[in-house]
């Protein structure tokens, strides 16, 4: 089949590639170099979005769309929440690693830039055409739902799964506690409890509320 | 430079996923470090679609999308990996008052 090849890119595509590619960067770099875990996830949103320009530059519409919605709109929220309620905990001290591990970083850099020049070398040079469909909705929807569906439903059931693990994990012993004191609506139990270790009904209902939360 | 050409975004995904993965070896932080595994996976995926892109349209199929149904299954891992991960720093907090990885040693005990 013969592959029509485009003429090189125009210079709006150059001009895009150049700035978010720069910003991307610039977040990753204050993603690992800030102090306070705040900033780290204001440098990741910035290298998200300019993850989404790129790929919109690319030409995958829907994937842009994807990024920024389940990235920007949650995996980042979700980091600032967990952030917020560790409240000054989450500024951990004496950060960074000794020796060991920064010599452990520069021969990771350097195997993969080994790995990149030597595929850079040997890589397709010219951009194919592409079509009006390529990276829509409706393409990538049709793609994923002929040739995907079953990964599509397995990774449906791996989110579900997700989900209720992480609440698993996450509420820990104060629900327990919560659901483990008598409950303040029974009658019999409540005068069981205020005659013997708790001294108002009172007390143990906002026990229980304080838990829970 | 006179277009992007797709060494340009490997090159970019490359120096990208060797800042998160410096960045997990050297911070100590268990949210930044899960912040850098983002990173990589980020970095992943925009190599699939850069090649997703310059795959000669419509060779052997009818469909050239796999790179990015490749992303997208990525992106809705990575999406299940930073709630787990997020709700184990949280139960680790509550345990040991601790955000350090450092600290995380309960299995050593």
């Amino acid at each position: 089949m013969n592959v029509q090849f485009r003429p090189p890119s125009t210079k709006l595509e150059i001009i895009v590639f150049v700035f978010f590619a720069t910003l991307a960067i610039v977040g990753a770099l204050s993603t690992v170099l800030a102090r306070n875990p705040i900033r780290a996830a204001v440098g990741l949103f910035v290298h998200i979005v300019a993850l989404a320009a790129l790929y919109l530059n690319l030409g995958a519409h829907f994937l842009g769309v994807i990024q920024l919605l389940v990235y920007a709109g949650a995996v980042v929220v979700l980091f600032v929440f967990v952030i917020m309620l560790l409240g000054p905990a989450a500024n951990s001290p004496r950060d960074g690693r000794g020796v060991v591990g920064r010599g452990l970083a520069i021969v990771m850099m350097v195997i993969v830039g080994g790995f990149v020049v030597d595929t850079v070398r040997s890589v397709q040079r010219f951009m194919p055409e592409r079509t009006d469909a390529y990276g829509t909705m409706t393409a990538v929807g049709s793609y994923l739902f002929q040739r995907g569906v079953i990964p599509f439903e397995m990774i449906g059931i791996t989110l579900t799964i997700a989900v209720i693990g992480a609440f698993a994990i996450a509420r820990g012993k104060h629900y327990r506690r919560a659901f483990a004191d008598p409950d303040p609506t029974d009658p019999e139990k409540l005068a069981e409890t205020t005659a013997s270790t708790v001294p108002t009904a009172k007390a143990t209902s906002s026990d229980a509320a304080g838990g829970a939360h | 430079m006179k277009s992007v050409e797709l060494a340009h975004y490997l090159v970019l995904s490359g120096i990208l996923f060797s800042i998160g993965a410096v960045g997990f070896l050297v911070r100590r932080n268990s949210l930044v470090a899960l912040m850098c595994i983002e990173l990589m996976l980020n970095a992943t995926n925009l190599t699939l679609v850069a090649f997703n892109r310059w795959q000669p349209a419509g060779v052997g199929q009818s469909l050239p999308h796999d790179g990015q149904v490749f992303a997208f299954f990525v992106i809705a891992v990575a999406a299940a990996e930073a709630a787990l991960g997020l709700a184990i720093v949280l139960s680790l907090y509550r345990i040991r008052k601790v955000v350090r990885v450092d600290d995380a040693n309960l299995m050593k005990e």
